[in-house]
């Protein structure tokens, strides 16, 4: 079941301004968008997001790993040949409760408006090679008598909610700007970073060669409920919408711009180190009481890192950032241009292009997408309004649910709002 | 309001349902790891072995086994001697005791007041109601009933007139008991006569009364000076008294006197000199004598430091018709102990202990109810005595070494064939005794029990009897002699090569086997051993032909954290073999009860041996790899293992050469690893 979370941004489309300017009034969440040519009504919005992608890995291995079902050797092989020297893979998990007030003017001044959000992001980033993947995934066994270098991932998780307080101001030029800013709390923090990562493993497994240099920063215990945080620190949006031309509109903006000061634990392993298993001084030790367990517990200990508790970090905030450009085709159509990332993040910048066409009672949007965590993905999205309701489906990885072995990438998006 | 509510309670609705249960994502990795390593050398391979390298490095193994030794304890023992005697008193005397009393003259003469001091003449007179005159020996005895003793009446005449008659009665006052009854006459004034009593029988209380029956007087010549005051004395004199009983206060005397001779038996060996290393005399004295008595014991002819034994104690007064008992050990540790009798220079006897025992009553001045009935038991006993040193001559003794089995333990948990180039064998017997000795092998019988094969050791080199000269001292210095066995006297390279696990022996050692020499020179010590070993040292240049070495380790899978996320392996069993030897090896899977459920080599691979020069010296170590499978349902079985037996078979090169030496450089590494499907989840 793919979790349903708010929209944190959008992609703002315009139909043409006289007879089209009807239908991007229709909409209550492009009430930014500088098409529009009446301002609508308040509205509330609840949405949420679920996506997952990567360059390299097919969706089949994203889709049992984001499930946690059992991943056989034929994926895992399948997906193993796929992998570069440099992969990503993220996704996200998100939900936002939001009102946008149309109605009451702030300080009395005709085109200030307040509103408010209160949501929740959950993203994974990672970047690995293809030795670690294999490593992981498959065993030391194939680099028998060679080195495993897997140097050089990292992997950064950050679970938070936040609450802004926003205030949209209307230009008269139909462009407008948006800031809003609060409090973000912190729930779970994970890194992990291998500068170093290589092993050795000796002919017939005879020894093996370590050679780290890893760190982790993890929060100290899983939260159960949301009440449970690891830090606080600040989240802050700004969007600004224009009109280069009648028939043109531009949107730049960022989204959760800030930081979290953490408190997690510090786990440090700087070690080159030989194992070369058990050494029996006689062989009479093998009957020891206890011998298995010793010999078990003597290569945990070489494992073991260094761990400093209780350290207080900070770390910026996955930020959304995007720029974008609209332009009207024809009466009911937009053709739109995207550059987005999230930043702080594995993620390479992401290019959109997108159509979108306005029907009677609902509209439609198809992406192509490319870049981002993934390569290519084709995505679809479908707005539905009846009198003051709102649906919003999207579809990411249409490409990925159609042929899951040869595309990555897949999540979906699902939003209501009601205006009043 | 509905129309809000509705789309709002399935957007919760579908959020919630989309909250994933939490669950683990499971996939199967191949993992090659080290498990465990060690480098063997040949003493892990050989038990309890002392492996000497020689000066090319070459191992030789040297061992030693024990197969009978004998302390002094089994040689010579020194008895617990006890002697119980019981002393009645020897002689029991009462003091001599006088006393005296007097008869002035105005108690016979009724005038002599009034004209004492006058001339005047004094008729004859005859007076029998004389006053009895009190006897008081109560400062002495009470009562007593005499076994002899005599008592002396004498009468002094102080009167100026002749004593014609006097009929004089001694009696007991309590019960008027007459003791003895006499006649004195004519005792003329100034003389005194005596006559004594025989109080043999006679019962006398302390209380005694003189009664004269009758006093006669001739009448005086003339007149005479009057003194009325003038005494008649009576004395009584006891002497000699011994009663039978008495109640009495004793004088000192002594009552047991005694010298005794113990002689040891010592079961053969005639011994003149003893030390003592430790020991001790028991004394144990019950008395009914209720006086208290001192005991003084003495050994003449046991010293310390020069200073004979003597020991004094003192036994406590039996209580009215009771007994007292006294109890104490005397340590005679460290004394040297001369056994050549009461007077050694002269007697120069053997095993004969001389002591002497007194026992003494000292007066305490306090009534004693004492009779020739009462008794002292003395118990003495010489205990625990344990020499440090014993000289004399023990004799022709011999003694049974077995029939008895060693368990021999060198090739434990081993089979097949394993031929040495050449062993060489000693027998080799101490004789720390000082006495000389022989010695004759029965038998010596190699066995392997588990295939009921045996040898006996046989040859010219084990024929004896074997002359055992005694050990010196001091200082004690043992005799040895040394039986080499080799293989041109003896068959022990077969006796060896049958990997016996126990060997019967049965060897008789005789003392003295000439006789007694005259001289009382055999000694023995607390030192002294006689010792039998076996001695072996064994050029290690062998030939093994399928020499199998077993042994069983714990190994319980089940118990090892994570072992249930092993699927399957292989246990590559990596051996780098400096040993000109190669190994089959196989393992096996048991249970609690050590039945073998399974095995895990199966390929038939073996270590292979490590390759030699024309020298049969090892160049190089050479590599093998032994597989070990555990897949499929043998991985079920693993997961059941509780112990593995690991079995090799062992065979040197069969070209090349015959026997192959070991060197001491020679080194076999092991290292196990496993190449196992894990069970990972994330």
């Amino acid at each position: 079941m793919i979790r349903i979370t708010k929209l944190l941004f959008f992609v703002l489309l315009a139909q043409s301004v006289q007879a089209q300017d009807s239908l991007w009034n229709r909409y209550p969440d492009m009430y930014k968008n500088p098409f529009r040519t009446v301002m609508g009504s308040s509205y509330v919005q609840v949405g949420g997001e679920v996506w997952l992608n990567g360059n390299t890995l097919n969706n089949d291995f994203l889709y049992k790993l984001y499930n946690r079902s059992d991943l056989s050797n034929d994926v895992i092989e399948a997906n193993a040949q796929k992998t570069k020297m440099k992969n990503l893979v993220g996704g996200e998990v998100s939900w936002e409760l939001a009102y946008h007030n149309l109605k009451y003017k702030v300080l009395k001044k005709d085109s200030l408006f307040w509103n408010l959000r209160y949501g929740f992001r959950d993203h994974t980033s990672a970047n690995f090679s293809d030795v670690l993947f294999r490593l992981i995934g498959q065993g030391n066994k194939q680099y028998e008598g060679d080195t495993a270098d897997a140097s050089g991932f990292n992997f950064i998780k950050q679970r938070f909610d936040y609450f802004e307080l926003g205030i949209t101001k209307i230009f008269s030029n139909r462009s407008n700007l948006s800031v809003s800013v609060g409090p973000a709390r912190g729930m779970r923090y994970s890194e992990v970073n291998g500068q170093r990562f290589s092993l050795y493993t000796e002919s017939y497994g005879t020894g093996m060669y370590w050679d780290v240099n890893v760190n982790a920063r993890l929060t100290p215990a899983l939260e159960s409920t949301l009440a449970d945080f690891h830090g606080m620190g600040m989240s802050a949006s700004v969007e600004f919408n224009g009109l280069l031309s009648a028939n043109g509109a531009y949107s730049v903006g960022v989204k959760n711009f800030g930081f979290i000061s953490w408190t997690a634990d510090n786990y440090t392993k700087v070690d080159t180190f030989q194992y070369n298993g058990w050494n029996l001084p006689s062989w009479s030790d093998l009957n020891t009481e206890g011998a298995g367990q010793a010999a078990y517990d003597s290569v945990e200990q070489m494992f073991v890192p260094k761990k400093d508790s209780a350290v207080r970090s900070s770390s910026a905030l996955p930020a959304y950032f995007y720029a974008a450009y609209t332009m009207k085709v024809g009466e009911k159509g937009a053709a739109g241009f995207k550059y987005d990332q999230v930043l702080f993040t594995e993620m390479l910048p992401r290019f959109t292009f997108s159509y979108q066409h306005f029907f009677k009672k609902f509209y439609t949007q198809s992406e192509l997408v490319f870049g981002g965590y993934g390569r290519m993905n084709i995505n679809q999205q479908l707005g539905y309004r009846v009198n003051r309701h709102t649906l919003m489906l999207k579809v990411y990885g249409l490409d990925g649910i159609i042929r899951p072995t040869q595309a990555s990438g897949f999540g979906g998006a699902l939003s209501y709002s009601v205006m009043f | 309001m509905k129309k809000i509510l509705l789309p709002l309670i399935a957007v919760t609705v579908l959020i919630s349902a989309c909250k994933r249960e939490q669950q683990f994502s499971r996939f199967s990795t191949n993992i090659l790891a080290p498990i465990a390593n060690t480098s063997l050398d040949l003493g892990d391979l050989v038990n309890d072995s002392v492996l000497v390298p020689d000066a090319n490095g070459a191992l030789r193994l040297m061992y030693d086994y024990e197969l009978y030794k004998a302390k002094l304890a089994d040689y010579f023992v020194v008895p617990d001697t006890q002697r119980q005697r019981t002393f009645s008193l020897q002689q029991l005397k009462l003091a001599d005791q006088e006393i005296t009393s007097s008869v002035p003259l105005f108690l016979v003469f009724n005038q002599a007041i009034s004209l004492h001091g006058s001339s005047a003449p004094i008729p004859a007179m005859s007076i029998s109601n004389v006053a009895e005159i009190p006897i008081d020996g109560s400062a002495f005895f009470k009562e007593a009933t005499l076994n002899s003793g005599t008592m002396e009446l004498t009468i002094e005449n102080g009167y100026p007139v002749e004593l014609k008659t006097l009929i004089f009665t001694l009696r007991n006052e309590t019960d008027k008991s007459v003791i003895q009854t006499d006649t004195f006459t004519n005792i003329p004034p100034g003389t005194k006569q005596t006559k004594i009593i025989n109080l043999a029988g006679k019962n006398v209380y302390a209380s005694m009364e003189a009664v004269p029956q009758l006093l006669e007087t001739y009448a005086s010549n003339g007149a005479v000076t009057i003194n009325a005051y003038a005494t008649t004395s009576i004395t009584v004199a006891v002497k000699n008294l011994k009663p039978q009983t008495a109640i009495a206060k004793f004088p000192p005397q002594s009552v047991i006197s005694e010298d005794q001779i113990v002689v040891y038996e010592f079961g053969g060996p005639q011994v003149k000199y003893m030390d003592v290393k430790s020991g001790r005399i028991r004394f144990d004295v019950v008395s009914t004598v209720e006086e208290e008595m001192n005991v003084d014991y003495r050994i003449p002819y046991a010293t310390k430091n020069g200073i004979p034994f003597h020991e004094t104690f003192k036994v406590p007064p039996a209580p009215a018709g009771g007994t007292a008992r006294y109890t104490r050990d005397f340590d005679i540790s460290g004394y040297k102990v001369d056994l050549r009798g009461k007077n050694p220079a002269l007697d120069d006897t053997v095993n004969s202990f001389y002591n002497v025992l007194d026992v003494t009553i000292d007066s305490t001045g306090i009534e004693r109810n004492i009779s020739l009935n009462d008794s002292i038991y003395v118990y003495l006993g010489l205990l625990d005595i344990i020499p440090s040193y014993a000289q004399g001559y023990f004799g022709q003794s011999v003694f049974d070494i077995g029939p008895a089995t060693l368990d021999f333990d060198f090739f434990q948990n081993s089979s097949g064939s394993l031929s040495f180039e050449d062993i060489d064998v000693s027998l080799i017997l101490k004789n720390g005794i000082g006495a000389d000795g022989e010695v004759d092998f029965n038998q010596i019988i190699a066995r392997n029990t588990p295939q009921s094969k045996a040898v006996q050791l046989t040859g010219s080199g084990l024929a004896g009897p074997h002359l055992l000269s005694k050990a010196t001292y001091p200082p004690l210095t043992p005799s040895t002699k040394v039986i080499n066995l080799n293989s041109s006297n003896s068959n022990i390279k077969p006796f060896f090569e049958l990997f016996p696990d126990k060997i019967d022996y049965d060897i008789k050692l005789r003392t003295n086997p000439n006789g007694f020499n005259g001289l009382y020179n055999d000694f023995i010590t607390d030192q002294s051993e006689f010792s039998a070993a076996l001695s072996v040292d064994v050029p290690m240049s062998v030939a093994a032909d399928e020499l199998t070495l077993m042994d069983t380790v714990n190994f319980d899978f089940a118990s090892m954290e994570r072992s249930d996320k092993i699927l399957e392996g292989v246990l590559n069993i990596v051996a780098d073999n400096g040993f000109p030897l190669q190994a089959k090896l196989q393992i096996y899977l048991l249970n609690e009860n050590d039945f073998i459920m399974d095995s895990l080599v199966t390929d038939g691979s073996y270590v292979a041996a490590a390759p030699t020069d024309a020298n049969g010296v090892v160049t190089q170590k050479l590599r093998s790899v032994v597989k070990a499978k555990a897949l499929g349902t043998k991985m079920e079985t693993l997961r059941y293992t509780k112990k593995i037996l690991i079995k090799a078979v062992l065979d040197t090169p069969k070209t090349g050469g015959t026997y192959w030496k070991m060197y001491k450089s020679y080194t076999f590494d092991l290292s196990i690893s496993g190449d196992f499907i894990y069970d990972q989840n994330y």
